[in-house]
């Protein structure tokens, strides 16, 4: 190192005593100093590395990867990731702006199911581009979560008023999986017997795409368009849009009354906008609303992500899909919410499951949420009341010279023009996109950001002249006449300051990465980087419709195929598809080309899918959901893949397998030195490979699942690639595959996809082409930041800090599962279950890590009564410290109950965690003091972050479901 | 019946009762409508933690054991079938959820499910408080009285419930 310096820069070094640093920035003083790496990875001083090498008995990184990593799997090929070394911050942002400047930002008046939208800077900058709100996990442990889980009551509040509907949950993926879970839902529940669901052509394209694709694997027939007769019988149900895509506002009773004298279940895709003047679905015989709330303030972003909603009647709300916030009770008998009935979901139902969904979209939800709270119910009424005036306004312009062919309307006109081409080249010419159905047809969709500029641009476009002033005058055939959105909550927060406050408020009660870790297992909570976050609100990434024509988006186009194949040499596979929007749909989506491609070999009724028992609950439920059989794999008490109950499932079902799900490394945390002879069983009994790529995070640069033997993983963008989980979502989840599984990745109808004209292209599993587009630069940017040899360097030390911690906490606790050398992966299993004789449970020690202000650990998954610690590579040596630290003073507490000093009933670990008002009103007589309560470790003083409400009672709030925001001013107390 | 959806849940909230001093008595409540129904039924159990308690005239009563019921936790919900219901064994007939799990309850005869006991829709807390008594889930007409050779008897049960050790 010395040597290979300049001579001149040596003689300077010892002249001027200048030490070098020994972290590896450069050594030529032209290189830029704002390198990423170091800034990503909390550990990087070699100092450091070398004392948690130490204390994980290691001599060097290499030998310690080695020992932890099977050596037939670690790889020698370095990542083929330009630029090698990564950008700097400074080189991001310039090559950002490059592609940026391709991407060209139209008026869109295209519509659609996406619509401009006028985010409020006050929730852009409190809330999009808050790392206190997006950094935050899906609020599992609710006491430090009662910000975002009032937000998302919010939220649930919003929709059902609006559709008039008794219970929504808190956010799914997109509006067209939304229609699919309804269809899931009116097939299931007539106990799968009556197959056809109708779909009405009001319904958008791209939902019934993706209608099909989940149809499939279920034996639902999808007919298009409804009975002549208004005959429903042998159906399950029938979806509608409303308004329609065409823009025309129906009438909808005598159908809804058919499908329910059929004993079916009547679906309304609706636009909550709309809603706010005309008559909301519940009106006319609705059991389940669905659609997207996009246009309340979330950006297009080229295709999401957006919330999608899904309202039902409350008595089938025990099958409603997704997460749902209900009200319940805390220790003290406060207000406190948490998720509610979460028996529905699959990580309890598994393959019972009738939908797979886990991450959704809780920021979008959120920002949805805070936009009604900003405009409140008179606000969203102008807002749609100035759409609609406009719209009619323009209806009149255009019918001077053209036929309109809807006779209602909201927001959207379908117009007959001799020559489609010809208005759509002219609408170019003036920076307009409208939207093409045929060759003389054309539709125009307005919103809430048209300006008198682009209104006089419209009218001239179709041969007309903009009146000088437009009135306020609503004009639809059903108008609303039903109160909404009456809650205090929508009616104080409308100017900036008590709505900034409002939002710092909410945000103070939540736990995120800036306050801590979230050392949660399997979720990888690493660095969301503000350089990465930065570009995702510039209007050439946000402001882009789905639908733009390609050459609009080139941007986005270089920047989704140097994604696609910097993560297809990550995983080590041919091609990518992004358009899955979470790990979950990722699933869905492999498994369905696997089907695919297997049929395509004549072997289609291969439909056995192998998942291990300790499998996460997705697994299970998407095989289902594909129309899978599921037969569970038997694990060995040291956590490893039985690969005698492997070999022998695999022969027995050797005509019927499909394929294998497995995770890796496992979900207990073990690269398992036997997944190369699991695979071979699999393949040699004509099963493909799926690997569920959620602990990718321990694997990139080092190994992959390609060179492992896999045929297909997702990944969870949202885990490994830096996209924040924002609460809950959003998430993507593309998948990789080997080069024969390719040419059966997703197609979108709108928008031709390349690599897909084999005409084997499975159906769309997503509304937009690209799944969640507008965060992509977030991967990208991590990517190209690190460079090949950085994201190696960040699995190393992911791995490391996982090793260090648990060497740390072994002498404290049992660690459940290590290999042959006793090393984890990047992840470790805490068992708890030894505690139990005490009384103490797990729920106990991840309530009292509240206490010393840490989120906890993933509790009771994959095994029950454990903790699953997950570090990542982001987490200073410090904070990795005091986190174990932590984990050993509490062990100490339970000590106290194990020598007989305290009862567990009466023991400070019973009555974790501990807020102020707990602390500071009435009588204290506990057995421990205030202080050991609040402050039991000195750093606590200055660092301390209250949860806002006591445990919260999870049996109360399942036995008393309530899921929208009080009526009523002040709180009354419960019980 | 806790076999195959038992809780993977992240959230489980614990309960009250530490796993060291619960007491599991698998036997049926005494002076309960399952007990007054008639004289010494038989009962039988299955390795889904169902009970069934057979009367000389061929009804008998459907339920979870104590054990099933404390393995489950403070239950939340539960729902039974309409009646009459023919059913086969191993269908199912109701289902059970409390916060952490969610469970079908599974017919363990053939035969006609002739009353399902609606209390425990209005009052799921009985499935804790009194398994094998007031909360019954149905009442079945048995077609098949062989089946119940089926099954096990009380110490087979418990022998099963050790060596399983859930
Ligand atoms: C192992 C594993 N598989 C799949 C998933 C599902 O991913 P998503 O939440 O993005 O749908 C998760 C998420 O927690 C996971 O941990």
């Amino acid at each position: 190192m010395f040597r290979a310096r300049t001579a001149l820069a040596a003689r300077l070094a010892m002249r001027t005593r200048v030490v070098m640093p020994a972290r590896s920035l450069s050594t030529n003083a032209l290189d830029p100093l704002d390198t990423y790496k170091r800034r990503h990875n909390g550990v990087s001083d070699k100092k450091d590395i070398d004392a948690m090498l130490k204390v994980a008995n290691s001599p060097s990184m290499d030998e310690f990867v080695k020992s932890v990593v099977p050596e037939d799997l670690l790889f020698q090929r370095p990542l083929a990731i330009e630029p090698a070394k990564g950008f700097s911050e400074t080189e991001l942002l310039a090559r950002l702006k490059e592609i940026a400047s391709k991407n060209k930002v139209l008026r869109s008046f295209i519509g659609r199911g996406y619509y401009n939208t006028l985010l409020p800077l006050v929730i852009q900058r409190n809330l999009l581009e808050n790392p206190q709100w997006y950094t935050s996990y899906t609020p599992y442990q609710p006491e430090i979560s009662q910000g975002r889980l009032e937000s998302l009551i919010n939220y649930q509040t919003l929709v059902t008023e609006l559709t008039g509907m008794d219970v929504a949950n808190a956010s799914l993926l997109d509006e067209a999986t939304a229609a699919a879970e309804a269809m899931i839902m009116s097939f299931v529940g007539l106990n799968r017997k009556k197959p056809i669901y109708y779909v009405d052509e009001s319904v958008y394209p791209q939902t019934r795409a993706v209608l099909e694709t989940r149809a499939s694997g279920l034996g639902i027939q999808v007919k298009y368009g409804l009975p002549e007769d208004n005959n429903f019988e042998g159906s399950c149900g029938a979806l509608i849009q409303y308004p329609a895509a065409n823009g025309s506002i129906g009438e909808w009773k005598a159908t809804a009354d058919a499908i329910h004298a059929a004993g079916g279940t009547f679906t309304v895709a609706a636009d909550l906008m709309a809603l706010t003047i005309i008559e909301p679905p519940s009106t006319f015989g609705a059991d389940i609303v669905v659609g997207t709330t996009q246009r309340f303030g979330v950006p297009m972003g080229y295709g999401g992500p957006h919330a999608a909603y899904f309202a039902v009647k409350d008595s089938v709300k025990r099958k409603l899909p997704g997460r749902i916030v209900g009200k319940s009770k805390d220790r003290l008998g406060n207000v406190a919410y948490r998720l509610a009935l979460q028996t529905r979901e699959q990580h309890i139902r598994r393959e019972k499951a009738t939908s797979n969904i886990c991450t959704a979209q809780a920021l979008l939800a959120n920002i949805s949420a805070f936009y009604a709270v900003y405009h409140g119910p008179e606000g969203l009424r102008k807002i749609a009341e100035r759409i609609n005036s406009l719209t009619t306004a323009l209806a009149q312009v255009i019918s001077e010279k053209y036929e309109v062919l809807n006779k209602s309307w909201f927001d959207t006109l379908t117009v007959s023009v001799p020559s489609a081409d010809a208005i759509m080249t002219d609408a170019l010419s003036k920076g307009i996109n409208l939207y093409k159905i045929d060759d003389k047809t054309v539709s125009v969709s307005l919103d809430e950001s048209v300006t008198t500029e682009d209104f006089a641009a419209l009218c001239e476009l179709f041969g007309g002249k903009a009146p000088e002033a437009v009135d306020y005058a609503v004009s639809v055939p059903c108008p609303r006449t039903s109160k909404y959105l009456q809650q205090p909550v929508f009616n104080k927060y409308h100017s900036e300051t008590e709505l900034l406050r409002y939002m710092t408020q909410l945000q103070s009660k939540d736990l995120s990465l800036a306050n801590s870790m979230i050392p949660l297992g399997s979720c990888t909570m690493k660095l969301n980087a503000t350089v990465q976050m930065v570009p995702i609100t510039w209007p050439e990434f946000g402001n882009l419709h789905p639908f733009a024509p390609l050459d609009q988006t080139k941007g986005y186009q270089e920047l989704i195929t140097e994604l696609e194949n910097d993560l297809a040499d990550i995983t080590g596979f041919a091609a990518t598809s992004l358009q899955p929007n979470s790990g979950a749909q990722g699933e869905f989506t492999g498994l369905q080309a696997i089907k695919a491609y297997l049929k395509s070999k004549g072997e289609g009724k291969r439909n056995i899918c192998l998942i291990p028992v300790s499998a996460h609950g997705t697994n299970p439920a998407s095989a289902a959901m594909c129309g899978m059989k599921v037969v569970p794999i038997k694990c060995t008490p040291q956590g490893e893949l039985d690969l005698t109950d492997l070999e022998a499932k695999a022969e027995k079902h050797k005509d019927d397998l499909a394929a294998i799900m497995i995770t890796y490394p496992s979900t207990f945390g073990v690269f398992e030195p036997t997944v190369k002879k699991a695979i071979d069983i699999v393949h040699s009994h004509g099963g493909q490979v799926y690997m569920d790529g959620a602990n990718m995070n321990a694997q990139i640069g080092l190994t992959s699942p390609g060179d492992i033997g896999a045929d297909v993983c997702h990944l969870n963008l949202h885990k490994t690639f830096c996209i924040p989980h924002g609460g809950g979502g959003p998430g993507v989840g593309p998948i990789c595959v080997r080069s024969h599984l390719a040419p059966f990745l997703p197609a979108h109808h709108e928008i031709e996809l390349p690599a897909r004209e084999l005409g084997q292209a499975i159906e769309a599993v997503s509304a937009a082409p690209w799944g969640s587009a507008g965060i992509l630069p977030i991967p990208w940017a991590y990517i190209k930041l690190m460079g090949g040899a950085g994201l190696k360097s960040a699995t190393e030390i992911a791995l490391l800090s996982a090793n260090y911690m648990k060497e740390r906490l072994a002498n404290h606790y049992k660690v459940a599962y290590v290999n042959n050398q006793g090393r984890c992966a990047h992840e470790f299993i805490i068992d708890l279950r030894p505690f139990k004789a005490l009384g103490v449970e797990a729920i106990d020690i991840a309530k009292r890590l509240q206490d010393y202000s840490f989120h906890a650990p993933t509790m009771s998954w994959p095994v029950a009564g454990t903790l699953m610690v997950e570090p990542t590579e982001s987490e200073s040596l410090v904070e990795l410290d005091r986190f174990c630290d932590a984990m050993i003073a509490i062990r100490e507490e339970i000590k106290e109950i194990e020598d007989g000093k305290v009862a567990y009933t009466d023991s400070v670990l019973a009555h974790a965690p501990h807020n102020q008002e707990d602390l500071l009103l009435g009588e204290w007589n506990r057995v421990y003091s205030r202080e050991k309560a609040a402050f039991p470790v000195p750093n606590l003083k200055e660092r301390k972050f209250w949860p806002s409400v006591t445990r919260v009672d999870d049996t109360y709030g399942d036995t008393n479901l309530f899921c929208t925001c009080d009526p009523v001013e002040a709180h009354a107390d419960l019980d | 019946m806790l076999r195959t959806a038992f809780a993977r849940s992240s959230l489980a909230m614990r309960s009250r009762v530490p796993m060291a001093f619960r007491f599991y008595s698998n036997n049926l409540t005494p002076d309960s409508p399952v007990t007054s129904y008639g004289a010494d039924p038989t009962v039988r159990y299955t390795e889904n933690h169902e009970w069934i308690a057979v009367h000389k005239d061929n009804v008998a009563f459907v339920g979870i054991t104590k054990y099933a019921a404390d393995a489950l936790g403070d239950t939340t919900f539960v729902e039974v079938v309409e009646t009459p219901t023919e059913t086969e064994a191993q269908e199912s007939i109701g289902s059970v959820e409390s916060v952490k799990s969610a469970s079908d309850l599974y017919s363990p005869v053939t035969g006609t499910v002739i009353e399902a006991n609606e209390e425990l829709v209005n009052s799921p807390g009985l499935v804790n408080e009194d398994p094998m008594g007031k909360a019954w889930f149905a009442k079945i007409q048995i077609s098949n009285p062989a089946e119940l050779d089926q099954l096990m008897d009380s110490d087979k049960y418990e022998a099963f419930l050790k060596e399983n050790d859930h």
